[in-house]
């Protein structure tokens, strides 16, 4: 088979099995890194995991999980990312959880009738790294305890420990910020439905 | 949401339930144990909250195009180099502000095509939310439901107690949507809360791991749906619009009081032809 042939049939391949996954790898990517990235730094983090992943393809069999095999070079990338901050890290406003529910409340005053994306996403985003990786694999794109360890290259038990953390820590922060808003957080009505 | 709810020993019966490996026992215990069941419970309004907050993060519209100019140009390149190339970052950037400016047009069209040319037509706090924003509730939310605790686990409810569990004004819908979907079968039927909006909800299971659900939610105050490429189809004068997400094919219409959504894993036609033929019984059974 010539090198042109080859090159064309493992670009098929990875536009069948990887191109699926690049809008669910995007919008990971932006509840990895967070609200406070710049708008570019996801999109560059998701041509960083495609480039690696094209250039790495060989390494994947076709027909295993593609998902999760891409998952794990977007877990390995975000970890860069994590440690460019760390070592450069600057506590923002928001990082407050009072100034973040003010800061949500509008102006004209409304009664909102569920928890905001952006409480929500604020959560998300004072887990730390460590927790904020686990809850994104588990929680968000469903995969099993077992996956997300090898995904992470972490012991399942740590993987429940953090996960377990991570959960009671966004309960508390979710239910902090429905009070605020002044939404009844007692679960009688919804237990009946 | 009490943070003091979840106890560890809940934890791995609760994985094994979110995982699709729940028992009999497992479910039996969740019934008799309210403390479990609301832990349960907690761990599924906050995956749904989050899964939904998550998903809803618009993707800019040249990412594609750029991620493909840069297999082009990596095609060429020694491996092991992995950096976006220039020319990806440039693709990306053009189809950006292509996409932007689009996408600026469709929401105004879709604007204008709700309110008209009036200029006291209200332009921020009226406006309708886009098709896409609608669909979305909760519909994503229902389908990973479907997906996680009904695929190859539970036999179909009796008719009966499908009736019984949404509800009297409801129930004649139930033998309706089982006979007027003949892709797949209905096996469950249940009334659900997602983010404070419920949902009567009916999920059917068919060959080929197919997977529909029917849902119905009261439509709110200046709720709309509009979609921003018009409807696909109108059957008696209720105007379809059709979207995908997260790779399902999602149909809905509104009527005066509600709104009616198939999601599926089918293709655009076979999920509208789903839809299209449920509307008639739906509106005129439901006097929705």
């Amino acid at each position: 088979m010539r090198d042109n042939d080859i090159r064309n049939e493992r670009r098929e391949i990875f536009e069948k099995e990887a191109i699926p996954h690049l809008q669910e790898i995007y919008r990971s990517a932006c509840g990895l890194i967070g609200r406070s990235a710049a708008g570019s730094e996801a999109t560059d983090l998701v041509q960083e995991v495609y480039a690696q992943a094209w250039t790495s393809f060989d390494s994947y069999r076709a027909g295993t999980n593609c998902r999760a095999w891409l998952y794990s070079i977007l877990m390995n990338k975000a970890r860069h990312v994590f440690r460019r901050r760390k070592s450069a890290r600057v506590i923002p406003f928001s990082d407050h959880p009072d100034e973040e529910v003010a800061e949500n409340i509008p102006s004209e005053p409304i009664v909102p009738t569920e928890i905001t994306d952006e409480v929500v996403l604020g959560a998300l985003d004072r887990l730390s790294d460590e927790h904020r990786e686990i809850v994104l694999l588990v929680d968000v794109r469903g995969f099993a305890y077992k996956e997300a360890a090898e995904i992470l290259e972490t012991p399942i038990g740590t993987i429940m420990s953090r996960l377990s953390r991570a959960r009671a820590q966004l309960r508390g922060d979710l239910a902090a910020a429905a009070e605020d808003f002044g939404l009844d957080t007692s679960r009688a009505d919804t237990r009946k439905k | 949401m009490s943070t003091n709810r979840h106890h560890s020993d809940h934890h791995d019966l609760i994985r094994r339930l979110l995982e699709g490996e729940g028992t009999d026992a497992d479910r039996r215990a969740l019934e008799e144990n309210p403390e479990l069941a609301a832990a349960y419970e907690d761990t599924l309004q906050t995956r749904a909250h989050l899964q939904r907050s998550v998903d809803r993060k618009e993707v800019p519209e040249g990412l594609l195009a750029g991620v493909m100019a840069n297999l082009e140009s990596e095609s060429t390149r020694p491996s092991n180099v992995y950096e976006m190339t220039p020319t990806g970052k440039k693709a990306f950037w053009i189809f950006s502000a292509v996409g932007s400016i689009a996408m600026t047009i469709m929401i105004w069209a879709a604007v204008g095509g709700v309110f008209g040319d009036s200029d006291d037509a209200p332009v921020v706090a009226d406006t309708p939310l886009p098709v896409n924003e609608i669909l979305q509730v909760g519909m994503t939310d229902h389908m990973r439901c479907a997906v996680s605790f009904y695929r190859k686990e539970i036999p179909g409810q009796p008719t009966e107690k499908m009736k019984l569990k949404v509800g009297e004004e409801f129930a004649d819908l139930v033998p309706i949507i089982g006979r007027e979907i003949d892709l797949a079968d209905l096996v469950v039927a249940h009334r659900c809360s997602f983010h404070g909006r419920e949902y009567v909800h009916f999920v059917l299971q068919g060959e080929d791991d197919l997977l529909m659900s029917v849902a119905i939610t009261k439509r709110h105050a200046n709720e709309v749906l509009q979609g921003r490429a018009g409807p696909a189809k109108s059957v008696e004068g209720y105007d379809l619009h059709q979207t995908t997400i997260d790779g399902f094919e999602i149909a809905g219409f509104q009527t005066e009081k509600y709104l009616v959504f198939v999601a599926s894993n089918l293709s655009v036609e076979e999920n509208l032809r789903a839809i299209e033929g449920i509307v008639g019984p739906v509106v005129g059974n439901a006097e929705l």
